[in-house]
């Protein structure tokens, strides 16, 4: 085997390693960005960027001020909302304490996410929910929407 | 969960980023030197495989590479040529390093050098084989053999070394014992191993370059420094300092002639004289009256204190003591007490004399040619100091003459007949041991073309008696030619 | 974001499995030009066994993708050819580090078959654990399992001490190093814990201020336990098992995802603090720490060198490393083999002789991307289990990679471990390809488009914080 051929296939060989890391990087921008415009608003739905400009104008229009316990032992209670999470439970250090025996030390936690609230059920025994719906999941909830801790109801207010 | 996710992203970036700069590091900026590294083996042992370029003396290839057969580990294996007597020079390429002009010039030779890329480049073009380039020393190959023979003849350890005074090319550079480089550039670790081993533990230090790296007294030899000081201060040849059979040195102890006697009947000797004869008492005198200032200045203007030197095998630094009270500063004018020099260094003070004061730098190499005969490197001389001006060398020149033909010079033995000889004797103490022999010159006298140290290690004589018929038969081995 | 209000529900999904053929095709075609270059400048011709090889680990590749397309369509298309790419470039090292000794074939064919499990564990993965929240359920007996596992190499009969590391067992004649398991378990029972615990964990009890500035807020100390309990860990692994490289992981794993999970870089300061104080201690006290910093500090030093268990090693990495300078001595032409345990901890330093800067660099990207591409994967999905078991996996990855690396090019004190993927030896390459399953799984359920019905509830919403 010549010196030259060796050579020749080295650099070959190490060009066609820059090559699959072109591609690969390749791949990715058309994960990103998108082949077309339509693609791309569906790349972009897995590619959580919350930055996006349409969002902006609805969540300032939404914007809820405070968190309000409608029903239950606390009904009337009025919490101002900060950029601080609310953990909702029986436990002494949650932000809402609850003295409700359907709820557990650390029910359910509100919190804001670049001015979207977010309702996260911590692990309760007896759940959490959104209407009538059980909270498997983080879900946003906005002004008005009831939810429901034990015999406790609270919403956002404007 | 998002933003830390988003912000370990960006760690990782950060270790990755960390890998990639420190991996360029390794791999492009500082690879070079990890390459030449003194420990790694990898570079020798692919060197093996590779044709590596020859070190020539005369016309003739004193190592060089041949290809070996097939069941051999490496393609190539390095070869001397009369070893014994270039081993110093050439030093050895094994497995595991490399010394001498293999190392110096191991760049060259391995063809690694940024001057041999092109010649590289289109040799793997043509799909021939890479070659390494040859180095081309300046010994004169009758004078090495020349000084060999003497040495070997007066049967001790020492050392010779010849240069060109006129541009410092080394001429010969001797040193005894020697050993063989072939068995350590052999490709059988063990064998390479236990070889270097009984050489590294060897008694008489056979590894050692006396010629470069071994430090003696120089006796009186440093004589010449001492009169060039004296010369250069104003004196003549004809100027005179006390000369009794003892000297009772100012700061105590005294200073006995070699002879026994005083050197001029008790009377104060001139500064001919006192060399033609070797005196103690009248040098020790000397150096007194000269003070430490101007002897050191001398040494130095000769090139001793001058930091090691790279010709390119390194030379070891010689060296004249200071903070002397005058007793000692006495001693050193005769080149006792701790003046410590090099053969090489000596034989530098011979050629700076003969070259009309002007010490040449010593150089090994004369030409580095590559493969296609291109001269990539040719020496150039340079002068390395101005030690003496050239009425006060010619003044020695005079004087160290009368050593070698005068009717009480002590270097007879040096003197060749129908040529001008200028030299001069020394026979230093050693504290320990029997002295130490030298003898330094130069020849022709009105026209040197050489210029000679020889010592002879605790040789127990005289430097005229052993040392000057050694430097007589390698001034002749160059000036025959 | 809001499905509906972006486009029509009815956008064709983006599924990318050519994107992944293709991709797969050029990682092979790499794997089978890494054999050929080999061979041929080894031993003047393309190695015999060559095509049964590239038939069995490309038919398996290529397995593993068309099972993708039933069963996990929406996978990401990157994570399986860069697990290819690596795996198939690791072997042909592996096969090219093993010539000249016993035959041509002797390593290579077992590491294929430890490819060949990988790729099975992987597949079974995909088949059978469709929603990964299933792991979330047992953390402690995932925790158990972590730490037998961990623990295993320490026990008198099952343990091996090799170099003095002891990170293997033996069973029947196979030795594995268990710790390349534990890893995984580990990230599973810390997913599912710290999803538990976060809130608790993310509490603070005071603030630490310089000045007005607000630097650090501390955690409750009644909360410290885990943080303890893992650092204990680490410190017994490093202790017990003289094993510095799977202590580091293990808690360098440990503070990334409880950063992850609370937001808090208190935990992170606080657990470096520790490890660096319990690391300090060890050093003053153990001999062998003592001599990985001395190692890794003056290696040059001839007494280091030539030391037993001294720096001998990863001199001759790096010497290895400056020989294949920026484009490499070419494949099957430098001599990477002299080298100790060169097709398994220091398999980095054989690419880097071989293949260069350049080639060393497309690697460690590959690499990078690979764990860009699990992040990316915890990004997007909606679980937060899911979130904290991806993160967990790629940032494993990515540390064992800077470790190992790291090491062998003296960034960090070089420590025995295999480079995921690349390293011959069974038990690393099989939990590369269990992480590999795992991330596939969950990056389908990521990218699959939420059924309608729930979509309408506004459930696509990716929650992000």
């Amino acid at each position: 085997m010549s010196e030259v051929t060796l050579i020749f296939i080295k650099i070959v060989f190490l060009s066609v390693l820059w090559l699959f890391v072109l591609m690969a990087v390749g791949v990715i921008r058309t994960d990103l960005l998108g082949p077309s415009p339509e693609k791309s608003k569906r790349a972009k739905q897995s590619e959580p960027r919350r930055s996006s400009a349409p969002r902006a104008p609805r969540g300032r229009r939404n914007e809820p001020r405070s968190l309000v316990v409608t029903k239950g032992p606390l009904a009337g209670t009025s919490l101002n909302l900060t950029s601080q999470p609310i953990v909702i439970g029986r436990a002494k250090d949650s932000t809402l304490v609850i003295n409700d025996d359907y709820a557990s030390g650390r029910h359910a936690r509100i919190f804001s996410d670049q001015g979207k609230w977010i309702v996260e059920d911590l692990g309760s025994t007896n759940g959490t929910y959104l209407g009538q719906q059980r909270l498997t999941n983080p879900q946003p909830i906005s002004v008005g929407q009831p939810i429901r801790i034990g015999k406790t109801v609270l919403e956002l207010r404007k | 969960m998002n933003k830390p996710i988003r912000r370990l992203a960006v760690f990782c970036m950060v270790l990755f980023g960390a890998l990639l700069i420190n991996a360029n590091y390794l791999q492009a900026i500082n690879a070079e030197n990890l390459r030449e590294h003194p420990r790694n083996a990898r570079q020798t042992a692919r060197q093996f495989d590779a044709a590596r370029g020859s070190i020539i003396v005369g016309n003739e290839q004193i190592a060089y590479s041949e290809p070996t057969g097939d069941d051999s580990a490496y393609d190539y294996q390095r070869r001397y040529k009369s070893s014994e007597e270039y081993a110093h020079l050439t030093g050895f390429y094994s497995l595991y390093n490399a010394t001498g002009i293999e190392s110096a010039e191991n760049s060259m030779l391995n063809g690694s050098d940024n001057r041999l890329a092109v010649s590289n480049f289109m040799d793997t073009i043509t799909g021939e084989e890479v070659q390494g380039a040859s180095v081309e020393l300046t010994i004169n190959p009758d004078a090495q053999e020349a000084a060999f023979a003497g040495l070997r003849s007066v049967g001790k350890n020492g050392a010779a070394v010849a240069l060109d005074p006129s541009t410092g090319a080394v001429l010969a550079s001797a040193s005894l014992p020697t050993y063989d480089a072939n068995p350590l550039s052999h490709h059988d670790p063990s064998e390479v191993v236990a070889e270097y081993e009984r050489l590294d533990e060897d008694e008489d230090k056979p590894l050692l370059d006396r010629a470069l790296n071994q430090r003696y007294p120089p006796g009186s030899t440093f004589k010449i420094v001492t009169a060039a000081a004296a010369l250069e201060d104003g004196a003549t040849p004809d100027s005179t300092q006390p000369a009794p059979a003892t000297y009772n040195m100012p700061a105590g102890g005294t200073m006995p002639n070699a002879s026994g006697g005083a050197c001029n009947g008790g009377d104060p000797d001139t500064l001919q004289h006192s060399i033609e004869i070797s005196c103690n008492t009248s040098m020790g005198h000397w150096a007194v009256e000269l003070g430490e200032d101007k002897m050191a200045q001398q040494a130095e203007a000769f090139g001793l204190d001058g930091g090691e030197m790279q010709i390119p095998l390194t030379v070891s630094e010689s060296s004249y003591p200071r903070g002397l009270d005058d007793s000692q500063l006495a001693q050193t004018g005769i080149g006792q007490f701790d003046v410590a020099a090099t053969p090489l260094q000596m034989a530098m003070v011979a050629g700076g004399v003969a070259n009309g004061g002007d010490v040449m730098k010593p150089y090994l190499i004369d030409t580095v040619q590559s493969s296609d005969l291109t001269e990539l490197e040719t020496a150039n001389p340079e002068v390395l100091s101005q030690a003496v001006s050239s009425s006060t060398a010619s003044d020695l020149t005079d004087m160290m003459v009368e050593v070698t033909q005068g009717d009480e010079g002590s270097g007879k033995n040096g003197a060749i007949s129908g040529i001008e000889v200028a030299g001069k004797t020394g026979t230093a103490e050693t504290g320990e041991g029997p002295t130490h022999n030298w003898f330094i010159s130069f020849a022709p006298a009105d026209d040197p073309q050489v210029a000679v140290a020889v010592v002879i290690e605790n040789g127990g004589g005289s430097g005229g008696e052993l040392a000057a018929p050694v430097a007589k038969s390698i001034m002749e081995a160059v000036i025959d030619e | 974001m809001n499905a509906p209000s972006t486009g029509p529900a009815t956008l064709p999904p983006i599924k990318r499995r050519n994107a992944e053929l293709v991709m797969l095709l050029l990682a092979l075609g790499i794997s089978l030009g890494a054999f050929a270059a080999a061979g041929l400048a080894l031993n003047e011709r393309i190695p015999g066994g060559m095509f049964g090889y590239g038939f069995t680990f490309g038919g398996l590749a290529i397995g593993v993708h068309a099972a993708l397309r039933f069963i996990a369509p929406y996978a990401d298309p990157l994570i399986l050819p860069c697990g290819i790419f690596l795996n198939g470039l690791g072997l042909s090292m592996v096969w090219r580090l093993n010539q000249g000794e016993e035959g041509e074939h002797a390593g290579v064919g077992m590491q294929l078959t430890w490819a060949a499990i990988g790729m099975v564990l992987c597949l079974l993965i995909l088949f059978f654990l469709k929603e990964p929240r299933v792991l979330q359920r047992y953390p402690y007996i995932t925790l158990l399992l972590a730490i037998v596992l961990l623990a295993s190499p320490m026990t008198p009969v099952l343990g091996q001490e090799v170099l003095g590391a002891r990170r293997w067992i033996g069973i029947g004649g196979f030795t594995l190093q268990p710790s390349e398991f534990a890893k995984i378990a580990l990230v599973v029972f810390l997913s599912g814990y710290l999803v538990m615990k976060r809130d608790v964990l993310s509490l603070a009890s005071k603030e630490f201020k310089v000045g007005p500035f607000k630097v650090l807020d501390l955690p409750r100390m009644r909360d410290m336990g885990p943080m303890v309990v893992a650092w204990c860990i680490a410190i017994l692994i490093l202790v017990g098992t003289k094993d510095l490289g799977t202590s580091l992981l293990m808690f360098g794993t440990f503070l990334a995802m409880i950063y992850a999970a609370t937001q808090r870089s208190s935990w992170v300061i606080i657990g470096i603090v520790m490890f660096l104080a319990g690391a300090t201690a060890a050093w003053a006290i153990f001999w062998h720490v003592q001599q990985r910093v001395t190692i890794w500090l003056d290696p040059f030093n001839p007494e280091v060198i030539d030391a037993v268990g001294g720096s001998f090693q990863l001199v001759q990495g790096l010497f290895g490393l400056a020989e294949g300078g920026v484009l490499g001595t070419g494949l099957g032409q430098g001599q990477p083999d002299t080298i100790f345990a060169a097709d398994s901890d220091l398999i980095l330093v054989s690419f880097g002789e071989e293949l260069g800067l350049t080639g060393l660099m497309a690697i460690v990207v590959v690499i990078f991307l690979l764990c860009e591409r699990g992040l990316r994967v915890a990004l997007a999905s909606r679980e937060l289990f899911v979130k904290m078991m991806a993160t967990g996996i790629a940032f494993v990855i990515a540390f064992q990679v800077f470790i190992t690396m790291g090491g062998v090019t003296r960034l960090i004190p070089l420590t025995g471990m295999t480079t995921p993927f690349l390293s011959a030896g069974g038990s690393s390459l099989m939990a590369s390809w269990i992480m590999l399953g795992l991330l596939l799984r969950m990056s389908d359920n990521a990218r699959r488009p939420a059924p309608q019905a729930i979509q309408d509830e506004g459930m696509t919403q990716v929650i992000s914080r």
